[in-house]
């Protein structure tokens, strides 16, 4: 028989806060990231490896829906793994700004101590939200780039430019999807 | 005795007077591409040393290539045909033409071709220079993929990046920064 569950409810909507679903903000901001990612590097191929975005729009097109799949799946492993993280780094910081914040209100109100540990696992919440957010994005982004770089143009680079975009673009988001994946305890 | 002696000297002048009349001159024709990449639409040089390694001039020297056809290539400066008066022994003389190649192709050079009289009064003498075999012209776009600096183009890109990587690492650097202060700020 399975035990009763002996979480309150705020340890039960914390754990909810940090499993790992996504809002419809953080969905949007790291589609929006991917996109820019994945397609920033058509540039460099297009202007040295002389692949002209008309006549290869059909692979350019394939190479960016993959790498932007395999870029969100990194973005979203990275930020669960850091959010966690985060929080517990936050907790000083935010508990310091809450009480100041707290002491800022009017003198008459009194805010229990129940409230204001509410107020504080809020906040904790949606800083380490905010900062796993930028910070995944940015180690997914840094990871990708340099692989595709020291791909396409030190490893490949005297390969026919087809191939070359091809393996690069799915080699590095793959890798980048797979390195999400490790869980660093 | 005096008669050998007389012999002697009579038939070392005129052994040298053969030998004198007998100076013939002989040519060496090499043909070499000076460019290291060929390519479309760049100018392509090729020069033209012509050596006399005989005893004589070489007189009505004239070199002719017919390797450069007006619908493949285009003559920039040099001519195709070229003539010298005299060419005298154990000198040389070069001549450069330069040209663009107006197709991306792989293009097979045959030798060049020199006519020039040895000696007076003989037949008009034939040679030929080496021959450079089958050369690639590559082609602009492909040039430029290889071995253009690109350094505009790698500028560009890192301004583009700053979107992807500056933007959110500014972004979580400051809200780090701010709770840290707030965290340090707590603990005195």
């Amino acid at each position: 028989m399975a035990p009763k569950s002996n979480f309150s409810k705020e340890e039960e909507l914390l754990l909810q806060d940090f499993g790992r679903g996504l809002s419809a903000k953080s969905s949007a901001i790291f589609y929006f990231h991917a996109f820019i990612v994945s397609t920033v590097p058509l540039y460099l191929f297009s202007n040295i490896q002389q692949m002209f975005i008309c006549e290869n729009a059909i692979l350019f097109g394939i190479g960016t829906i993959v790498s932007m799949y395999f870029i969100s799946f990194a973005y979203k492993n990275n930020k669960f793994e850091l959010k966690h993280k985060i929080a517990q780094k936050r907790g000083d910081g935010v508990s310091a700004e809450i009480h100041a914040a707290v002491a800022d209100m009017d003198g008459n109100k009194k805010v229990s101590k129940k409230e204001k540990d509410e107020r504080i696992l809020w906040r904790k919440n949606e800083v380490a939200e905010a900062e796993s957010i930028q910070l995944a994005v940015f180690n997914t982004n840094a990871t990708f780039l340099a692989i595709l770089i020291f791909l396409a143009f030190l490893i490949f680079k005297n390969y026919a430019p087809t191939p070359n975009y091809a393996i690069s673009i799915f080699v590095a988001s793959g890798l980048t999807a797979l390195f999400s994946t490790s869980s660093q305890n | 005795m005096k008669c050998v002696l007389c012999l002697v000297a009579l038939f070392a002048f005129f052994s040298n007077a053969v030998i004198a009349d007998d100076t013939t001159a002989k040519l060496i024709l090499i043909k070499e591409v000076l460019n290291d990449i060929i390519t479309e639409g760049n100018d392509l040089s090729v020069q033209y040393s012509l050596f006399n390694i005989g005893d004589g001039p070489a007189t009505d020297v004239e070199l002719a290539d017919s390797d450069f056809h007006e619908s493949e290539f285009e003559l920039v400066s040099g001519m195709t045909s070229v003539k010298w008066e005299r060419i005298g022994a154990n000198s040389n003389v070069s001549h450069v033409v330069v040209v663009k190649p107006l197709k991306a192709s792989a293009f097979n050079s045959t030798s060049a071709v020199v006519q020039y009289v040895a000696s007076e009064g003989a037949e008009p003498t034939f040679g030929f220079s080496d021959e450079l075999g089958e050369l690639s012209i590559i082609s602009a776009t492909e040039y430029k993929r290889l071995h253009a600096s690109h350094v505009w183009e790698w500028f560009l890109f890192s301004v583009f990046c700053i979107p992807s990587l500056l933007l959110p690492y500014l972004l979580h650097f400051t809200s780090k920064s701010k709770y840290n202060a707030l965290s340090a700020k707590k603990k005195h």
